[in-house]
């Protein structure tokens, strides 16, 4: 049974003809379902408990990436597998799984699924990545710690990249599968673009770290010492949408999200 | 520095950029490539790669190893062992195969091979009598 969820930026007229044409073509391939449209006064938490109890098995988000995040950490670890029909801007999530407006039905319809990672940060599932600029933070694991031998660094921490197959071969993005049970540290000298985002500017890259992980802490230096007036707090960006702050404790989450995949995603 | 290991086995390289600094036991799955600071112990079961920035002030263990840079501790390696001329090495190094570069130092015994433990002077001297021969 499916279900599916309209994102509140979709109430625009713009969409109107759009998504009638969609709810046509999947009640005529017999996987038409109830529809939810977000809003303020609609919690997407609430929604999706109330579909799971109703039986739902498949839950469909219609939007975009900031959709697509928000329901990650709702569904993870529960019993649904979800399908993403992208609509209007900012698809990357949903490209780099191989689905994109034109295929995303027909994907939902074959009902390709993968069981693949997610990332948990402080409790947060994560699906692609968490980004830190210019901090002084220690990184530690069990048995070793990592610190910047000379000023600030860069952390980017990767479960899979989003970017479109033919856009990321030179980046080998099997290393960054969400596939793998693991995920991968990137730590770099300062600057405020992606270590994603310099390769495919072609900048020169100084000599970065590379580390894959099961589960490690990243915390400021100092974090016990008092803060000093006009500090600014570190701030970790969580799969280019949601911010957060410093101390994180990020693990993997093998296998915890069942997700439905187009055949041009980038990972296998 | 992004590919599968030799073996092809899922574990992917680390590399220890020259940005940072890594204290304590770090034990790694694949390939470990060393171009920053490593203190404590550095221990593999696939090969280990120290470029000549690094500088590990450790023990280590790996199958197999490259160093180029400074090191400060024991080296175990189970098979070959290849030191470049700008590596400088204070400890006591064990290894079947050892391969030592022109320039490169080393202030420490060496054990190679199954036989028994001689002074780096004595293995240089062997072998510059092997080549002589």
């Amino acid at each position: 049974m499916y279900s599916y969820i309209y994102d509140s930026y979709l109430s625009d007229k713009k969409y109107e003809k759009s998504l009638v044409r969609l709810e046509n073509m999947v009640t005529d391939l017999g996987i038409n379902g109830p529809i939810h449209k977000l809003s303020i006064l609609k919690s997407l938490r609430e929604i999706v408990q109330d579909e799971i109890a109703a039986g739902v098995n498949t839950i469909v988000t219609v939007g975009n990436d900031n959709t697509i995040t928000q329901i990650i950490d709702v569904i993870a670890k529960k019993n649904i597998t979800l399908g993403i029909i992208p609509m209007g801007q900012e698809n990357k999530i949903a490209s780099a799984l191989g689905i994109t407006s034109d295929n995303a039905i027909e994907s939902l319809s074959k009902r390709v699924t993968q069981k693949i990672d997610l990332g948990k940060v402080n409790d947060i599932y994560f699906l692609s990545s968490l980004q830190i600029t210019n901090t002084n933070a220690i990184i530690q694991s069990s048995g070793y710690k990592i610190e910047p031998r000379f000023s600030s660094y860069n952390i980017d921490i990767y479960n899979f990249i989003l970017t479109a197959n033919n856009q990321s071969k030179d980046l080998s993005p099997q290393v960054f599968n969400p596939l793998d049970g693991t995920l991968e540290a990137v730590i770099y000298k300062g600057g405020k673009e992606s270590f994603v985002g310099r390769l495919f500017k072609k900048q020169k890259l100084d000599i970065s770290t590379f580390l894959p992980f099961k589960k490690l802490k990243i915390k400021n230096p100092f974090s016990d010492a008092p803060k000093k007036e006009g500090e600014e707090e570190t701030k970790v960006l969580v799969d280019e949408q949601k911010i957060i702050k410093l101390p994180l404790e990020i693990e993997v989450a093998p296998s915890c999200l069942k997700v439905i995949v187009g055949k041009d995603r980038n990972f296998d | 520095m992004f590919q599968k290991n030799e073996n092809g086995g899922d574990a992917m390289d680390t590399v220890i950029g020259s940005s940072i600094k890594v204290e304590g036991s770090f034990v790694g799955q694949g390939n470990i490539i060393v171009e920053g600071e490593v203190k404590g112990n550095l221990k593999t079961s696939q090969n280990l790669e120290a470029g000549s920035e690094s500088k590990i002030t450790a023990n280590i263990e790996a199958a197999n190893a490259l160093i180029a840079g400074e090191v400060d501790g024991k080296i175990k390696i189970e098979e070959h062992l290849e030191l470049t001329g700008t590596a400088k090495i204070n400890g006591d190094i064990e290894a079947n195969v050892l391969v030592v570069a022109s320039g490169a130092t080393i202030n420490g015994y060496c054990k190679i091979g199954a036989g028994e433990q001689e002074s780096v002077k004595e293995s240089l001297l062997k072998k510059q009598e092997e080549d002589e021969e």
